[in-house]
């Protein structure tokens, strides 16, 4: 156990040393694995070298562009990949995404991105991660971009016959008009028939998201891990509720399990946050002239160092 | 990180004068504070606290409303293409003075809200920046030598920094 938090203890000092090399190494692996997800939904029209050099200039402006850059970035390229699928369908999902920018994604850019990390979890079956991490570091803020990312894969089923209904093959601009009535109809009378199992299982996120921040914001001992578990919960029973009352489009046997993994993923990036030791709590009372103090100071868990100055203090720009 | 321990070793060497490193020493780690400061939040604490809170704070609302605006309008067509081309609706019902009403008041209400609830963002926004932007010019006073001008009888004594 020493030895892991000593690893761990080196791997923080390793990424605070070198923090912003490495924040944009990341961002441009992220983006690049991003894009090229996103290219899967693109056909045969375009040429795999094209599509490659547009994926690698998304991920190059991605890793030095803002929070807000890069979700107008997002809305483009999935426009523009989903047009060579269906010009009909992407401009429905354009509209969708402009929508959500104006009324969410430019005053909020940074919690905009939880948006577009679930719509990603939700690719790779572990979408409940991202409420459940929202829940512990970023709050209330998080509910719409959560909501909405939940809302929009409860369609997602649509998209394949929407491509189908207007794919690219047989675009015509004097059909343009009637191929998008044809497909925004279908889209309407689907939204129309599922809302209430969509809303369902929103709500059910949402609570949970909401109680899971209540409590990590309490001041008691190993309150995020009591926080999670308890959102973790809710979000079970409640997507269940939301399957049987609702129903809601939602894997009953694959749910659960990924919401097991999901728990385990935000316990691997906890353990790279600053960990209380909670066995060495200690309490303090004292005042001054105003006010009485009444302090609970726990101590965070550090690797222990052989000799301050030969390892190399480590210098934040927070003293 | 380098500068910190080449100037620790300087002070170790040099007992006699340790006082005067020491006091080099803290004047370095605020530099090495105001230059890092500078990089991440200076350009933007900047341009914020360059306006006065008011307008700073109806600027960013104002871009805001217009935005939010916008949206609305995108889901009233949006609601008009879904009750004429899918619902089948009369033009005629659709166009009509209570129509319009409940639509303006609609808007009224959303643009209502985000100004509520963004007014306490950008209004935190810019104190934590005005805030940042006090510590800042302290430093540089300090470093400098000269009394921060933001020195006053209702403020406390400058702690070392």
């Amino acid at each position: 156990m020493i030895e892991l938090n000593k690893f761990r203890q080196k791997l923080i000092e390793t990424y605070k040393y070198s923090q912003d090399r490495i924040n944009l190494v990341l961002k441009f692996i992220g983006g690049l694995l991003f894009f090229f997800m996103l290219s899967s939904v693109s056909t045969d029209t375009i040429s795999v070298p094209k599509k490659l050099m547009f994926v690698l200039l998304c991920a190059v402006i991605t890793s030095f562009s803002s929070p807000g850059v890069f979700i107008v970035l997002c809305m483009v390229a999935s426009a523009i990949f989903i047009a060579t699928a269906s010009v009909e369908t992407a401009i429905i999902v354009f509209i969708v995404f402009f929508v959500l920018f104006l009324f969410y994604g430019r005053i909020f850019p940074k919690e905009s991105l939880l948006f577009i990390v679930m719509l990603v979890g939700y690719k790779f079956k572990i979408p409940y991660a991202v409420p459940l991490f929202a829940a512990i570091y970023v709050g209330a803020r998080s509910i719409v971009p959560v909501g909405a990312a939940v809302l929009f894969s409860q369609f997602e089923y649509c998209f394949d016959t929407m491509v189908s209904m207007s794919p690219t093959s047989g675009f015509a601009v004097t059909n343009l008009p009637d191929k998008l009535l044809e497909v925004f109809t279908y889209l309407c009378n689907e939204i129309y028939a599922h809302i209430t199992g969509a809303l369902f299982v929103m709500a059910a996120v949402l609570i949970a998201l909401i109680i899971g921040w209540a409590i990590s914001s309490l001041h008691i001992d190993h309150e995020k891990e009591i926080g999670m578990g308890i959102a973790a919960v809710i979000t079970v029973f409640g997507v269940f509720v939301a399957i049987i009352l609702g129903g809601a489009n939602v894997s009953v046997t694959g749910m659960p399990i990924s919401v097991v993994i999901s728990v385990g993923i935000v316990l691997i990036i906890r353990l790279f946050d600053d960990l209380p030791d909670y066995k060495s709590t200690e309490w303090v009372q004292f005042q001054d002239s105003n006010y009485f103090y009444y302090v609970k100071a726990v101590p965070k868990i550090k690797a222990a160092r052989n000799d301050d100055y030969s390892s190399g203090r480590q210098y934040r720009g927070d003293e | 990180m380098s500068i910190y321990i080449i100037f620790l070793n300087y002070v170790m060497i040099s007992e006699e004068t340790e006082v005067f490193y020491l006091e080099d020493l803290r004047k370095v780690r605020a530099m090495i504070n105001l230059a890092i400061y500078d990089k991440h939040e200076g350009e933007t604490d900047r341009k914020i606290t360059s306006n006065y809170k008011r307008d700073y704070v109806y600027k960013r609302g104002l871009s805001m409303r217009l935005g939010v605006f916008l949206g609305c309008i995108i889901l009233v067509l949006i609601y008009y293409a879904y009750m004429l081309f899918v619902k089948d609706a009369d033009v005629f019902q659709l166009i009509g003075e209570h129509i319009f009403i409940r639509m303006g008041i609609g808007i009224a209400a959303v643009l209502t809200i985000y100004t509520f609830f963004c007014s306490f963002s950008y209004r935190r926004e810019y104190h934590y920046a005005e805030k940042r932007m006090d510590i800042y010019e302290k430093r540089i006073s300090w470093i400098n030598g000269q009394k921060s001008k933001h020195a006053g009888k209702n403020h406390k004594k400058d702690e070392v920094i």
